[in-house]
């Protein structure tokens, strides 16, 4: 039997298997005409700590970076963004050669010509990534990334230090509002969603918290006010 | 936990002793120990006759056709009365937790069975929880430690009544020992089938048991109290090992669980 | 992989007898568990979430069918594929069928315990593709020939100066001299030799802790990185998984996603947490070429609906393990196949069959522990005990102790015939004690005896004093026990 026969036959016994043998529920939702549909959309448990006004919400943003060894600094406007970097780079005395990934390529980096900024993703040895976030979340300090033409996915794991930059307007309380602001955008659902937390880490040694197992061993958050 | 729907805190009331069969074969004296905490409280306390094992081991081993019939058993012995109190958290907990789920096929059995798990207590919690006891009439000299068992911690919420009362008794100073929770390693028939891994357990609860500083080590539940009992003997420590009932009801003229000449 | 769960006793033995090993889990109450209790003693929805979890696995199950065929759908319309998996062998030849149309020749994989089930690496260098684990816990063991002994932390059973000395073996192209006496040199060391393996990979296989319905996703919760590196760099990203682990929402994922590393690790969130959609985009900078699914089944469509329902409802956090008295004294290679654990002894038995695996739930004290931290409430202790019924009902246990088991609950129900054999035992017993008390040996409970004194009965038991109390008490026309017990104890 051809491979494909064989793929199709293996679905027909799944799916049948799990017919003959589910149980109904009395009180579940009728999910048989695309039951999982935005406007059909169960609500949990939503932890009280995000009940937040506009103002506790970056405070508390801010706490749980730092509590994710996440560090974070304030700039005005965008505009200042490209000496933030500079200062932060030569704060850590690093080299200054910088990927920058989508909105933030396009900044003024000119201003600070010590920066060798490119666009790109990066390779193997990158030592600074700078990307910009869609959305940040308060409950747990997480930078929500998307992946879209310009803005590489793989940009957020290869470099030592990853600096994102982030709107103050778009910092939400929780995981659910960014789904909603996702579904409320026209374009589909982005190839990649990625929630970052803090950097890279790892606990397979002997249970030790190690930072910078294949990711960034840094991450910097710029707010943009 | 809840307190049984339809007991007021407080009354007095006909309740019945289950002994469990580890008490009556090895440890009478927590049944008398149980009985006099009872009277004390103000209960009229009735030992019925019929009544044996309540089928856990058969349960937990797999046999379930035995169980069943046990359990049946044990539903028709103790309905009658107001409240059923057992100085064991396993053997409360079985007839509680597990007795409506076992004969849950049997409509009838599974109704009798649920009747009697919500006037089924472990004898700690009974006295705390339902009679509103505040404290004891006893005496015992030394620093006690208590090891919380699995079935009365986990199926029963057993945690601050034996402390609450223990705290009354004069002389006795109560000290917590790390892991006081986790399991001691006897687990019925497990202790004998897996004696390897079982005393592995056993042996961590023994450092933890002399790094208490604790003379005397309490426990709700036999099983329980035999299995460190016999651990601590057999390393030579000086640690007394009783049951609750017995430091509450102030009975500790017998010697300890195991203890005789060396 | 072979699964050698029937000799649990001895493979459990010898764990005991090996003091690095105990030293490994002995840190789990300080690691792990500590660190689980502080995160959700800072979270009072917790155990509100347990029950909202509890609730949308119960309705996912309830219509497992219909939330698979809306992830295929959305999978399909994104350009993705998806290859469903009866058996592990259908899975395998999936994943073959892929790797050798796009002439791969290495694979980069994240931790996929559903490819430890498989049997994958084995199978992939049997075919001529060299499979390079990148999760560092699974690069070790790799490296070491060896299993993962947890399903979080595959390697929590090695020392560090083991890992130390399999580095410096497996990497002889590095300076011998190298310092690697810390957790960081070593980390580091992993890092660097794994960057180009990335880079260099055809295909890239990961596990999914979750798929989502609604929009055709699959998720991986990690630290590392690793996972989001082997899928983006390879040219093809296979996804290997299960069938229970379809999500309907978003949402629903949230509220996993708050019980999941807290459960896990005692982390409020990981480091990274990735939906993946599809292949890579028009304009996209990164990205597989191809996206596929491969959904296996494996027996677990045989639990659905029966008794055992429930524990397809892990999200293999790895809690239960970490707070299993059993696991923390033996370890999870004694468990001999994937899932150690509790987690192992209420799922092992449905995928390879309780004849191989009856140990397993056997293992257990029942202390409960295990479901008191469980995020999604599996009643796993009762689901050991149903193994144990079935085990019985085949007549799978020794003859001895079926015989002892019936005889007991003969006996038990007849009170009288009961209250003799009892009496004789504990006259018995009191009498082998003597003034000692206690019994250093004693007839079918060698297990007991080897390690502890068994102490001895009080001599009468409480039921005959009580007769006897009573009788004495109708003599003297005493009223009430009250009065006779205190003289008799006085």
């Amino acid at each position: 039997m051809s491979k494909g026969g064989r793929m199709s036959k293996a679905r027909e016994r799944i799916f049948a298997a799990i017919r003959r043998n589910k149980k109904p529920l009395a009180d579940a939702p009728v999910a048989g005409e695309g039951g999982a549909r935005a406007d059909t959309i169960p609500t949990h448990t939503i932890p009280v700590r995000t009940q937040l006004t506009a103002e506790a919400l970056c405070a508390e943003f801010e706490h749980r970076l730092s509590a994710a060894s996440a560090s974070v600094e304030w700039v005005e406007s965008a505009s200042g963004i490209p000496a933030a970097v500079w200062r932060h780079l030569s704060d850590q005395q690093r080299r200054t050669q910088c990927f920058a990934n989508g909105s933030a390529a396009e900044l003024g980096w000119a201003s600070v010509p010590e920066l060798d900024i490119r666009s790109g993703a990066g390779d193997a040895d990158s030592p600074v990534c700078i990307t910009s976030a869609f959305r940040g979340i308060a409950e747990t300090g997480s930078l929500v990334l998307l992946s879209a033409p310009g803005h590489s996915s793989a940009s957020y794991f290869l470099p030592e230090l990853l600096i994102v930059t982030l709107s103050r307007r778009d910092i939400l309380a929780t995981q659910e509002a960014v789904w909603a602001d996702l579904r409320r955008r026209p374009e589909d659902m982005p190839r990649t969603v990625t929630l970052v937390t803090g950097p890279s880490r790892t606990g397979d040694i002997e249970q030790k918290i190690v930072l910078g197992a294949h990711g960034p061993r840094q991450v910097h958050v710029l707010l943009v006010n | 936990m809840e307190l049984g729907g339809k007991l007021e805190v407080g009354r007095s009331r006909r309740v019945a002793l289950y002994v469990t069969c580890l008490v009556d074969v090895m440890r009478p004296s927590v049944g008398f120990a149980a009985i006099k905490l009872l009277e004390d409280a103000g209960c009229e306390v009735v030992v019925p006759e019929h009544q044996t094992c309540c089928g856990q081991p058969a349960y937990n081993a797999g046999g379930e056709a035995e169980a069943k019939a046990l359990a049946k058993q044990v539903v028709e012995t103790f309905e009658p009365f107001d409240a059923v109190v057992a100085p064991s958290g396993s053997c409360a907990g079985m007839i509680r937790d597990h007795y409506p789920k076992l004969l849950a096929a049997e409509p009838e059995w599974r109704d009798r069975a649920t009747g009697l798990a919500s006037r089924t207590y472990e004898l700690t919690s009974f006295l705390v929880d339902v009679m509103g006891m505040e404290s004891v009439e006893a005496d015992y000299q030394g620093a006690v430690c208590y090891h919380d068992s699995c079935a009365g911690l986990r199926e029963l919420n057993i945690k601050q009544q034996p402390r609450k009362l223990l705290r009354s008794v004069r002389g006795v100073e109560v000290r917590e020992m790390d892991d006081a929770e986790v399991c001691c390693g006897f687990g019925g028939l497990f202790c004998v089938k897996y004696a390897d891994i079982s005393n592995q357990m056993v042996s961590r609860k023994m450092d933890n048991i002399e790094a208490s500083g604790a003379d005397t080590l309490l426990a709700g539940d036999l099983g329980c109290l035999l299995n460190m009992a016999g651990k601590l003997t057999r390393q030579g420590s000086r640690v007394k090992v009783r049951h609750v009932a017995e430091v509450l009801a102030g009975m500790t003229d017998l010697p300890a669980i195991g203890e005789g000449e060396v | 992989m072979q699964p050698s769960c029937s000799s649990f006793k001895q493979q459990a033995a010898q764990a005991l007898r090996d003091p690095k090993l105990q030293g490994a889990f002995g840190k789990l109450g300080d690691g792990l568990q500590a660190r689980r209790a502080a995160a959700v003693g800072q979270l009072p929805e917790f155990e509100a979430l347990r029950e909202d979890a509890r609730r949308i696995k119960r309705r996912v199950m309830s219509d497992l069918d219909t939330w698979l065929e809306q992830f295929e759908q959305k999978v399909l319309g994104q350009g993705g594929h998806i290859h469903w998996a009866s058996t592990a062998d259908d899975a395998r030849e999936a994943i073959l069928a892929i790797c050798q149309r796009v002439g791969a020749k290495t694979v980069t994989k994240g931790k996929s315990m559903v490819t430890e089930e498989l049997g994958l690496n084995d199978y992939l260098v049997d075919q001529g593709i060299t499979p390079v684990e990148t999760d560092l816990g699974e690069y070790i063991l790799q490296l070491r020939r060896e299993a993962p002994s947890h399903i979080v932390m595959p390697a929590v059973h090695l020392a560090q100066d083991d890992i130390e000395r399999t580095f410096v073996e497996s990497h002889p192209q590095l300076p011998p001299d190298r310092d690697l006496s810390t957790a960081e040199s070593l980390v580091a060391e992993a890092r660097q030799e794994l960057r180009e393996h990335f880079f260099k990979a055809d295909v890239g296989i990961t596990g999914a802790n979750f798929m989502i319905a609604e929009t055709g996703s699959t998720v991986i919760v990690t630290n590392e990185g690793n996972g989001d590196l082997t899928q983006t760099l390879a040219r093809v990203h296979v996804v290997v998984t299960t069938i229970e682990r379809v999500i309907p929402t978003l949402e629903d994922l949230s509220t996993f996603l708050r019980l999941l590393p807290r459960s896990a690790t005692g982390q409020e969130a990981t480091a990274y947490v990735t939906l993946s959609s599809g292949p890579k985009r028009e304009g996209d900078m990164h990205g597989p070429e191809e996206f596929h699914v491969v959904v296996l089944d494996n027996g677990r469509s045989e639990l659905l609906g029966s008794e055992n329902q429930d524990i397809l409802n892990c999200i293999r956090c790895g809690a239960c393990m970490n707070h299993c008295p059993v696991y923390g004294a033996v370890g999870g290679h004694a468990y001999g196949w994937v899932y150690p654990g509790p987690l192992g002894a209420a799922l092992t038995p449905a995928l390879i069959g309780v004849e191989k695996s009856a140990a397993l739930p056997n293992a257990s004290t029942f202390c409960g522990q295990c479901v008191a931290v469980c995020p999604v409430k599996i009643p796993l202790t009762d689901i050991m005990r149903r193994w144990r019924v079935r085990e019985h009902g085949k007549k799978m246990t020794s003859p001895l102790a079926r015989a002892g088991l019936s005889a007991w609950a003969w006996l038990a129900s007849r009170p009288a015939l009961y209250r003799k054999f009892t009496g004789l035992a504990a006259w018995g017993m009191a009498l082998c004690g003597g003034r000692r008390r206690r019994l250093s040996r004693m007839p079918l409970a060698g297990g007991w005896t080897r390690y502890r004194d068994f102490p001895a009965p009080e001599g009468e038991t409480f039921h005959a004093q009580l007769a006897q109390l009573k009788k004495r008490a109708a003599k003297t026309g005493a009223e009430g026990l009250r009065h006779e017990q205190g003289g008799a104890h006085e």
